[in-house]
């Protein structure tokens, strides 16, 4: 095993960890307020990244056509809120959670209708090939993902804590009733995050699409199940949590196969999970979840 | 009156009778939708020809479709929806994957349904008894020979790498694949396996067969990971190396998927797509003209399997009840090729066609497989 392969190996799993995380914060956030899965999220960011490649194919320059993508993600993220959240927003909790598993489900039906179940590819806008690096020889376009998702989180995370619209955000994670009671404007906020996780989602899942050049209907079904369990082993309702914890998923599919061979990639990965959440349960940088009931 | 009456009197007789239905179970969506949308398309032609032809037996050919979406949870609901009609269809034509027509068969053989298969390879599929089963393409065990046979034979490399669908079909081709490579004596130095329309990341995989300096890969695969793995491993640098796998790769999505690095990969066919044969290049055409792209293997075979249906009824007699057996005991010329049956219900006496990629597109290489050293593997 040369120390080539293992960098290699590295930066590999850490742009999958990345790409993770940037998918997972919007699962985080929602749960952190709401204690709700938002089970449309990966079908909102699928087809907002579909509408970025449709963009693309309509002629639209690229990265407009990426930001286009992400605002689709973001009104749907609205929508989604409006429709499936708002309305059963004092139900039982289950409610809820099946209301958005049948927007996603409809979501991802129109997806399917408009452009189809084939698996198509995304235009290659970061460079692929190897560069040189410190003696390594290395894949460029997971260095350049690992990068763009940085800022993008750097970025999320300057507005959670320093903009009064963080600030608030915050509080209402901490107590929705206290909050609301002093004047924060709830109604505003809860649609804002459901439109913020749609946004970064669709960062996300776009540049997914172009390290894997994949796009399909059920890549959603992915986000559900990868990024939710970085959510998790990062410790939902810390911010920075769902980033390592993505980046921490990523490089433990990498050790599976370095270490057991690709068929235990995902199996390998979970019991990782499981053994870390059995240790502690609100996930490595979780703050305890019982503070409210 | 008149006019409507004139207009169907090619169907005069047939118009009383009704249509003869075969049920086409096939996957429609998910990451071998293309190979269904071929069959679909294949038995479109076929249909629209034998209905011209006077239908099958004096009743026009109608098929209806069934996605099994490519999974055997699917394809054993799908078995139960076509088998709850009684004998409403006439006879089955599917499944694709391998995975699929494993988990339907027991369904159809409780109902003595009788199942002409397309494309599903796995060798274990004939060796379970069903009486009711015959398919069109080959066994990977003899795929994987021959394969082997050409990367080591042929091309003379022997320390390999293997990436194979973990499913039914990649996991037969892997196992088959290990024995021919070993009685060859090649080298299979790395492995790597992925499940289908989950796994997008194929670079550890990749990565693994770079650090073990693998002279070629067996990519057995279907066309989407096929093509998304070569592109993948343009990333990494895994280049310039012979590329070889079956035809579930010989589709046009496989070449787009790469992004330039399915140049020069070798696609090892069950059918010859460039045959001198009329019937096979009049049905080229026909497709390329309506669909503009090239047949692939699941669209010929199931073009071909409708002919054979229609040869069966009208040559041979054969009712529902006894189509296997006629078929079984039939010679068969298609677009396909030559076809005859094992009493397993295996194709007989049939070989593989050598074809690269080049300039972007399938073309014939004329090569031999050199088959030097398999013998030990076919005696039995």
């Amino acid at each position: 095993m040369t120390a080539n392969y293992l960098v290699a190996q590295l930066i590999n799993g850490l742009a999958v960890g990345s790409v993770y995380a940037l998918i997972g914060v919007g699962y985080s956030m929602v749960y952190t307020i709401l204690y709700l899965i938002n089970f449309a999220h990966g079908d909102v960011i699928m087809f907002g990244t579909m509408a970025a490649l449709a963009f693309i194919g309509m002629g639209v320059p690229p990265v407009l056509a990426l930001i286009l993508g992400c605002v689709v993600g973001a009104a749907l993220g609205l929508g989604v809120e409006r429709v499936a959240y708002r309305p059963v927003r004092h139900a039982p909790r289950t409610v809820p959670m099946i209301s958005a598993l049948g927007a996603g489900l409809v979501i991802s039906s129109v997806a399917q209708g408009l452009w189809g179940p084939d698996v198509m590819s995304f235009p290659q806008l970061i460079p692929r090939g190897t560069v040189s690096v410190g003696g390594f020889s290395l894949p460029a376009q997971p260095l350049v993902i690992l990068a763009i998702a940085g800022v993008l989180v750097g970025v999320a995370s300057l507005l959670l804590e320093r903009t009064r619209w963080g600030r608030a955000t915050r509080c209402v994670c901490q107590d929705l009733v206290a909050a609301e009671l002093m004047g924060i404007p709830v109604n505003r906020l809860i649609p804002a995050i459901y439109a913020i996780g749609g946004l970064i989602g669709v960062a996300g899942c776009s540049l997914f699409a172009m390290y894997f050049n994949a796009v399909w209907v059920q890549m959603g079904a992915l986000a559900t199940t990868k990024a939710w369990a970085a959510a998790m082993l990062g410790g939902v309702g810390n911010f920075y949590g769902a980033f390592v914890g993505g980046l921490l998923l990523g490089l433990a599919e990498a050790a599976a196969v370095v270490f057991a061979g690709s068929l235990f990639k995902d199996g390998a990965s979970l019991v990782i999970i499981v053994a870390v959440l059995l240790l502690r349960p609100n996930g490595l940088f979780g703050t305890a979840a019982t503070q409210r009931s | 009156m008149a006019a409507a009456a004139a207009s169907a009197m090619p169907y005069v007789g047939a118009r009383a009778a009704e249509p003869l239905l075969i049920a086409i179970a096939t996957p429609l969506t998910g990451s071998s939708g293309a190979m269904g949308l071929n069959g679909n398309r294949g038995a479109e032609i076929a249909t629209a020809a034998i209905n011209a032809a006077g239908g099958i037996g004096g009743r026009p050919l109608k098929f209806e479709l069934f996605d099994d979406r490519g999974t055997p949870q699917d394809a054993a609901t799908v078995a139960q929806r076509i088998v709850g009609d009684e004998d409403k269809y006439f006879a089955v034509c599917g499944h694709v994957n391998s995975s699929s027509t494993l988990a339907a068969m027991p369904i159809y053989a409780d109902a003595g349904t009788p199942v002409l298969c397309p494309s599903s390879s796995n060798p274990s599929i004939t060796e379970q008894g069903w009486k009711n089963f015959i398919r069109l393409t080959g066994r990977d065990d003899y795929g994987a020979q021959e394969y082997s046979g050409f990367m080591i034979n042929n091309l003379k490399k022997k320390k390999l790498g293997i990436f194979f669908v973990n499913n039914d079909f990649g996991r037969g081709l892997r196992n088959e694949v290990v024995k021919a490579v070993n009685v060859l004596q090649g080298q299979l130095v790395a492995e790597g396996t992925f499940t289908p329309n989950v796994d997008r990341d194929f670079q550890p995989v990749i990565a693994q067969m770079k650090a073990a300096g693998v002279e070629g890969v067996m990519l057995m695969t279907e066309y989407t990971e096929g093509g998304l793995f070569l592109a993948q491993a343009k990333d990494a640098g895994l280049t310039g190396i012979p590329v070889v796998g079956p035809d579930s790769n010989l589709y046009d999505k496989y070449i787009e998927l790469a992004l330039g690095n399915a140049e020069g990969s070798y696609i090892l066919a069950a059918y010859d797509p460039f045959s001198d044969s009329k019937l096979t290049q009049s049905f080229l055409a026909a497709y390329r003209a309506k669909y503009n792209s090239l047949a692939s293997q699941v669209a010929v075979f199931t073009h071909d399997i409708l002919w054979i249906v229609k040869e069966a009824v009208e040559k041979h007699g054969a009712t529902r009840a006894t189509l296997i057996d006629t078929v079984k005991a039939m010679n068969f010329t298609g677009v396909g090729g030559a076809y005859a049956w094992t009493a397993k219900g295996d194709t007989k006496n049939r070989t593989h066609f050598v074809l690269q990629v080049k300039g972007g597109q399938f073309v014939s290489t004329g090569v031999k497989i050199d088959e030097t050293g398999l013998e030990a593997l076919r005696k039995a």
